[in-house]
């Protein structure tokens, strides 16, 4: 467990299967390319009302931020989902994003991903202007680091809203943590899970704090 | 006895100045309003109807439950406006006297200039208790062209989200249930409160619970009897009381069903207003809701709004006046804000959900006009949720806001043309916006709120012999008042809810303690003086209390304005 001031990053002991999959026809959404491995990031941050708590910072964009470190590490990925929050009023307080490698070496694959989301991290930390002081080490190990079972991946399941709802009850058991998350500080795991077809989740933790919408 | 208020009309239809507030605001004093306000308060049928009101409390809470627990997602109010309909025609309404729009599913509301929002039906119920007025000025006569002041509170509840596979056409009933479980707030061993349920699972693990029968009545058994009980919010400790989890026991039912008993003690009291009184059960106050029930009732057209901000409505139901029930005390300003989902779809779904973080990216790096002192307006924004989609797009939603238009404008023009609509250049990605909500900003100048009488109304009814150091709260909120305050038709938020303690709002472990009797009581005296103060009243010994304003100040349905001079010939 790294201890450093602004990261809190655990990589999950999971299975690194390769299942199989096919190219689709070009035109076919659905269709998704082989991948080697797959990495689930999940950033969690203090969440709130969108204005009642604005400058706290934002899971959903240091999910995005991170996206866009690993594009410009020049990695050849397949970003498989992203999604995080729970309603368009309130400051998510999660944001996930699921990428693929496409080729190339494993190995360097993971630390670049590792190296993404911190970036991404860091990214909205500084934007918001959060400072390490702000930061309490003691709230950390609430985070519960997991593979995600494969009965919440909404395998066998038609739809991305059914896929959610199985996924959505399943978040509460893999990433909710006992203990109120610190102000400010944004915290990811990383969760690496075989690279079949991921199931996708759209609504994440409520947001924290009841206010009007 | 005929009370007639010549009361500031005109000046509430011109252009609002700044909301810089450099000194605390109270409103100028008023003995003709002040007598009137004492005329209402020590009328025999509006006693009756508070003695009444706080006799049947248990009654109310019984129904509150009831209510409560059938899912009712912002959208799919479906099963709460229909039960509300039923359970009104049991009060006594006939069928002339109730409007919904969920009857055989139609999301019609006669008379409306808006019928569907978002391509999605309305539903919502009004009561309708008619006034003493005798027809629209306009000759049109008839039931929804009369002028009439709203009571509402909202019926649709954050959680559930939605109603799997809704469909009222085949599906009338059922309802959808959520479980009230109740667990103890007091950990006697500990001496200390019990730590709340934090999952969904620890919440349906709570083994007590309120059990109802085949028709939705709550059972009188010893977990309800644990329930009903009332605290002060200062007795708790050590106490027996009971946290009753359930979606909407505050955010709004514990209001809304305030709202609904008071139609029910017009109805048993033959209160007779002078104008009628529309008790709605709105539609969509929360989240994506887009504000729907409002917008049918009042007319209100964003996509005109969004052209030409004073183009924004044809109030066809001659709503004259509006009173909100959603925990505010008299709330003026309303907060504005723009809503949208942007939806990415590209040859696969690596394509649309790169180009959709791409852009979350960029708009995380915006400073919004307040942070980099183009305003001192509290401008604010979200990606609060991002999504794939079934057919393989990834769509995030985004929320603005600011007290006020022009800088809310700022903020969009910063933040649309990052979201790349239209740009055929997006790496091949299509780029849409699938959705528009629009929460119209308000602000009442300092001018007017010192002078308006329903803002006087209320501020004298509040403090009462007391005013000297009662001032006017100039907060913003986001509410349903927001359209009828964007139509510049008078409206106000207030509390009828009371509760010992409470929380989890918006989220699915919301829960309440039931509140102090005292409060319940203040609540209902201060809301239906304010109503009858600006509905009117034909008072215990036959006469007729003129409402002493604001008929002038509603747009007919032609945007003409009420005669003045003609608002009081009957």
């Amino acid at each position: 467990m790294s201890k450093c001031k602004w990261l809190y990053l655990l990589i999950a002991v999971a299975s690194t299967a390769l299942l199989s999959g096919c190219f689709g026809d070009n035109d076919d959404i659905t269709a998704e390319p082989v991948t080697k491995v797959d990495y689930t990031v999940a950033f969690q941050g203090p969440g709130g009302h969108s204005q009642g708590n604005y400058g706290r910072t934002n899971a959903l964009h240091a999910a995005a931020r991170a996206v866009v470190a690993l594009e410009n590490a020049g990695v050849d990925f397949y970003l498989k989902d992203i999604h995080g929050g729970n309603s368009v009023n309130a400051i998510a307080s999660d944001g996930y994003i699921t990428v693929g490698l496409l080729k190339g070496d494993e190995a360097a694959f993971e630390t670049a991903v590792k190296a993404a989301a911190e970036a991404g991290m860091n990214e909205e930390n500084a934007f918001r202007n959060v400072s390490t002081d702000q930061i309490d080490n003691t709230l950390r190990v609430d985070i519960r680091i997991e593979s995600i079972p494969k009965q919440c991946r909404g395998a066998g399941h038609d739809s991305a809203q059914q896929k959610r709802q199985v996924i959505k009850a399943c978040r509460f058991l893999w990433a909710c943590g006992k203990h109120q998350r610190p102000l400010n500080v944004m915290v990811f795991n990383l969760v690496k899970v075989p690279a079949e077809k991921t199931g996708t989740r759209r609504r994440g933790l409520n947001h924290a704090l009841p206010m009007k919408m | 006895m005929k009370m007639q208020l010549k009361i500031l009309t005109a000046g509430l239809l011109c252009a609002w100045s700044s909301i810089g507030l450099a000194q605390p605001l109270q409103p100028d004093p008023n003995p003709v309003m002040d007598a009137y306000i004492t005329a209402v308060e020590s009328d025999p049928a509006v006693q009756a109807v508070i003695r009444q009101y706080m006799a049947e409390e248990e009654d109310r809470f019984k129904e509150h439950m009831e209510i409560t627990r059938i899912a009712s997602p912002s959208r799919q109010e479906y099963y709460r406006a229909i039960e509300m309909y039923r359970r009104l025609k049991t009060f006594g309404f006939a069928d002339d006297e109730l409007v919904s729009t969920a009857l055989n599913n139609s999301g019609v509301m006669p008379g409306a200039a808006v019928q569907q929002v978002d391509g999605l039906k309305v539903y919502q119920t009004c009561a309708i208790v008619q006034g003493s007025w005798s027809g629209a000025t306009d000759g049109t006569g008839g039931i929804y062209a009369r002028p009439k002041v709203v009571l509402e509170g909202h019926i649709d509840t954050v959680n559930p989200s939605q109603i799997p596979d809704f469909n009222p056409d085949a599906k009338p009933d059922p309802y959808y249930y959520e479980p009230v479980k109740l667990q103890p707030y007091w950990d006697a061993a500990a001496n200390k409160a019990t730590v709340l349920v934090e999952t969904p699972a620890e919440l349906k693990a709570l083994p007590d619970a309120l059990s109802f029968d085949a028709n939705g009545r709550i059972i009188d058994d010893a977990s309800y009897q644990k329930a009903v009980q009332r605290y002060a919010n200062t007795a708790l400790a050590n106490s027996a009381a009971q946290r009753i989890y359930v979606p909407g026991y505050s955010d709004a039912i514990g209001n809304t069903i305030g709202v609904y008993w008071l139609a029910k003690m017009f109805k048993a009291n033959h209160v007779k207003p002078v104008y009628d009184v529309w008790f709605c059960f709105t539609a969509g106050e929360e989240g994506r809701g887009n504000l729907a029930g409002m917008k049918q009732l009042y007319g209100y057209n964003q996509d005109h709004a969004a052209i030409d901000p004073a183009d924004n409505g044809k109030n066809k139901l001659n709503i004259v006046a509006n009173i909100s029930i959603d925990g505010g005390s008299g709330t003026f300003n309303f907060l504005g804000s723009y809503r949208y989902e942007v939806n990415y779809k590209g040859g696969n779904k690596n394509a649309g959900a790169r180009e959709a973080a791409r852009r979350i990216a960029k708009i995380a790096d915006v400073k919004s006009p307040r942070e980099e002192g183009a305003t001192t307006d509290n401008t604010t924004y979200t990606v609060g949720i991002a999504y794939p989609k079934d057919d393989g797009s990834t769509s995030f939603e985004i929320d603005m806001r600011s007290p006020q238009v022009p800088s809310l404008n700022m903020l969009k023009d910063k933040l649309y043309p990052i979201f790349g609509v239209g740009d055929t250049t997006a790496n091949g990605v299509k780029i849409q916006q699938l959705w528009y909500g629009d929460r119209p900003a308000h602000v009442h100048p300092e001018s007017l709120a010192t002078t308006d009488p329903m803002i006087y109304a209320n501020w004298k009814i509040r403090c009462g012999t007391n005013c000297g150091n009662s001032f006017l709260s100039t907060s913003s909120s986001s509410l349903n008042d927001n359209i009828p305050a964007a139509m510049n038709i008078p409206t106000l938020n207030l509390n009828l809810h009371s509760t010992a303690a409470g929380g989890g709002g918006h989220a699915f472990n919301e829960w309440g303690i039931r509140g102090s009797l005292v409060n319940d009581q203040t609540n209902v005296e201060r809301v239906l003086t304010l109503l009858l103060v600006v509905a009117g009243l034909n008072d215990g010994n036959g006469a007729e209390i003129v409402p002493p304003a604001y008929p002038a100040l509603a747009p007919k349905h032609d945007n003409t304005v009420w005669d003045q001079e003609n608002i009081w010939t009957k």
